[in-house]
């Protein structure tokens, strides 16, 4: 009975948990005027939705999603979007938004892409968009054309702060802390590892994947197993554990650059060099544009150049002639003169 | 292996398990509560919960007033605090403790994130505290190796060992150490020889409470200097696994805490120094360790005999 009791209780939180990630629709104001729908040329746009691993308040992956459909709002769109959708319902999520009327669904997260190819097909009328790569199981002819996958180069902001790191180390030694194990973090690694060697190949790059992206403690300890070494730049990207990476640096003096957000008010005298920034918000709002111009679909890959991936201000640690050479790579790579293609690979 | 470092230079040593104390300092304040209230029969499935509270009202006092102390004081009295929670519901509701204590830890993450950005806001802009500095202890620190490893560390890391002396003290020489173990081993004799078997189970968890708000405290003031959220990151349940491993003995359990610590650094300088192993493997090293310790050595452990079953007075 009694444990009847607390297993009821465990089931309501459980509930209530579950109704917090609920579904929410939100009207913006009509100051756009959407066409009417027609047909199949899927140029129009009146209501976006989008499915979210996460929650909205995660200071990261997911708020910044719903932050770019809250910039699609203002424009006058109708939009909705529905939390922490897990493997076992996407498809029903996806087909839901489509029944519904939505003519324009996000799935944010590579792991949405095998779900949306199911659902696509059906509905190609629809215009999908997936933040991150394509299954990579699927050949690239295959996949429906009515889906765009929006394989951000977070990498080509790592290879430019490998640069960075390489041109700014003293004892010939710099280090790298990722969180954890998946493509975006791999890429970001090899590519942090490709920027140092295309300064200085006699470099060494110390890496450690701390497996958490919580445990600032752990981050901080392995900043100081870097330092002990030698190491006298350190790259992170690992969130909350990379916070404490940062603390490290800021009380031992060592140089180290930030993630996602202009770090540089997080740590002391301007040892945080710069930040390689990710700007989700702008990369989801633009589609809009991007399905008006029409012919939506297949992959494109928005980094440096257009502006989703970008460098923040540097310090004022940095050597003009530093400044100089890195806004010289950050240009080669934008116009396009050095590709920065991302590798998976994991050691 | 890069050619520069030695894993055998007394500095790389040196280095390497003095991370393991400092990396050993919460789960030896978690797991010398936890002994406390696992011999009285509660188990602190909540410590990773209590830990939260104790880290983030820890860095909230601290901040506030500037007083180290202070927060050190509020982390280790709202880590008692939120234990009573569990504690009534588990000793005198009678709940199953797993499910309370689960929910407990839910609900302790939810809210500090919930009181972090209630009150600094979203921005990443936390601001970070001045955090307790190594104390040199003059003499012993001059022993080579052993004094640079043990004899130059923050206040809590001396304060945890005392603590476990005495917590050991008072397990085996003195009267409430025995009616601890009669709670936990058989609490209707315990109740029949006047011993008030409720209110020594709460106030043995409160215990463990207040040593997992000073755990807490040791994220925040003693390594990170800020609140991040879900900073306990799984300690509170390492924990447990050292009580196990030790065998509800607190000065053992601090030789588990700094075994565990110490295989966490030299993980990492693994990683440091570019080993052949895939990542995935050192990153769980420390746990596969920890199991692995728990099978071959843990044939005789017995736990106390009434540890996780509700008590009630009336029934027979």
């Amino acid at each position: 009975m009694k444990r009847m009791f607390a297993l009821a209780l465990t089931l309501a939180l459980t509930l209530s948990l579950t109704a917090c990630g609920g579904t929410k629709t939100e009207t913006g104001s009509n100051d756009a005027d959407p066409a009417e729908t027609s047909g199949d040329d899927r140029t129009t746009v009146t209501k976006i939705a989008v499915l979210l691993p996460g929650s909205i308040t995660d200071e990261s992956w997911n708020q910044t999603a719903y932050e770019g459909l809250m910039q699609i709002e203002e424009m006058g769109y109708e939009t909705a979007y529905t939390e922490n959708v897990g493997s076992n319902d996407m498809e029903a999520v996806f087909r839901n938004y489509c029944e519904e009327g939505y003519d324009f669904v996000i799935g944010h997260g590579a792991q949405y892409g095998d779900a949306c190819c199911r659902v696509a097909e059906d509905y190609p009328s629809v215009n999908f968009f997936i933040t991150g790569n394509a299954p990579e199981d699927v050949a690239a002819e295959e996949l429906p054309a009515n889906i765009m996958f929006g394989d951000y180069r977070e990498c080509e902001g790592a290879y430019v702060c490998g640069v960075v790191a390489a041109l700014m180390t003293e004892s010939g030694k710099v280090g790298y802390v990722g969180g954890g194990n998946n493509t975006t973090q791999q890429s970001d690694k090899n590519a942090f590892i490709e920027g140092v060697a295309s300064v200085d190949p006699n470099v060494e790059v110390k890496t450690v994947i701390t497996g958490t992206f919580d445990d600032s403690a752990l981050g901080k300890e392995t900043a100081i197993a870097m330092m002990e070494d030698g190491v006298d730049v350190i790259l992170q990207t690992c969130d909350h554990t990379g916070l404490g990476v940062l603390e490290a640096c800021s009380e031992k003096g060592i140089y180290c650059l930030g993630y996602t957000t202009d770090q540089s008010t997080l740590v002391s005298d301007g040892l945080c060099l710069t930040s390689m920034l990710i700007d989700i918000p702008y990369m989801i709002s633009n589609q809009i544009d991007l399905i008006k111009a029409g012919g939506y679909g297949g992959q494109s890959y928005p980094g440096l150049h257009d502006g989703v991936v970008s460098m923040a201000p540097f310090s004022d640690q940095v050597p003009a002639e530093v400044a100089e050479q890195v806004n010289a790579v950050v240009d080669q790579i934008k116009s396009g003169d050095l590709t920065i293609t991302p590798n998976y690979s994991e050691n | 292996m890069s050619g520069t470092t030695s894993f055998f230079s007394s500095a790389f040593l040196a280095a390497l398990f003095s991370s393991g104390v400092r990396q050993s300092i919460p789960l030896i304040y978690g797991s010398v509560g936890d002994t406390v209230s696992e011999r009285a029969g509660v188990m602190g499935i909540s410590l990773e919960g209590e830990m939260l509270f104790g880290a983030f009202f820890s860095y909230l006092f601290a901040l506030r007033t500037g007083s180290l102390w202070t927060g050190v004081l509020m982390g280790a009295l709202s880590g008692m605090l939120s234990s009573l929670i569990v504690a009534v519901w588990s000793v005198l509701f009678r709940q199953d403790q797993s499910i309370i204590g689960i929910m407990f830890n839910i609900l302790a993450m939810g809210f500090t994130n919930f009181l972090n950005r209630a009150i600094f806001g979203t921005s990443n802009a936390n601001i970070s505290i001045e955090t307790f500095q190594p104390i040199t202890i003059p003499g012993l620190s001059k022993i080579p190796l052993i004094g640079e490893i043990f004899f130059h560390q923050d206040i809590l890391a001396y304060l945890s060992v005392v603590l476990a002396a005495a917590v050991f003290f008072m397990l085996r020489r003195t009267k409430l150490g025995l009616q601890l173990a009669a709670v936990g081993e058989n609490p209707r004799a315990a109740q029949a020889s006047g011993i008030q078997v409720y209110r020594l189970r709460i106030l043995a968890y409160m215990f463990c409470g207040f040593a997992a708000g000073i755990a807490g405290a040791s994220l925040t003031l003693g390594s990170v200097g800020t609140f991040t959220e879900s900073i306990s990151a799984g300690r509170g349940f390492i924990c447990l696994a050292i009580v196990i491993l030790s065998r509800w003995d607190p000065l053992a359990a601090v030789a588990a805490s700094f075994g565990f610590g110490s295989i966490q650094a030299l993980q990492i300088r693994l990683q440091v120094q570019g080993s052949a192993l895939p990542y995935q493997v050192l990153v769980a090293l420390p746990y596969l360790i920890t199991v692995l310790v728990l099978v071959l050595a843990g044939h005789n452990i017995r736990a106390p005999r009434e540890l996780g079953v509700p008590f009630e007075k009336e029934s027979r």
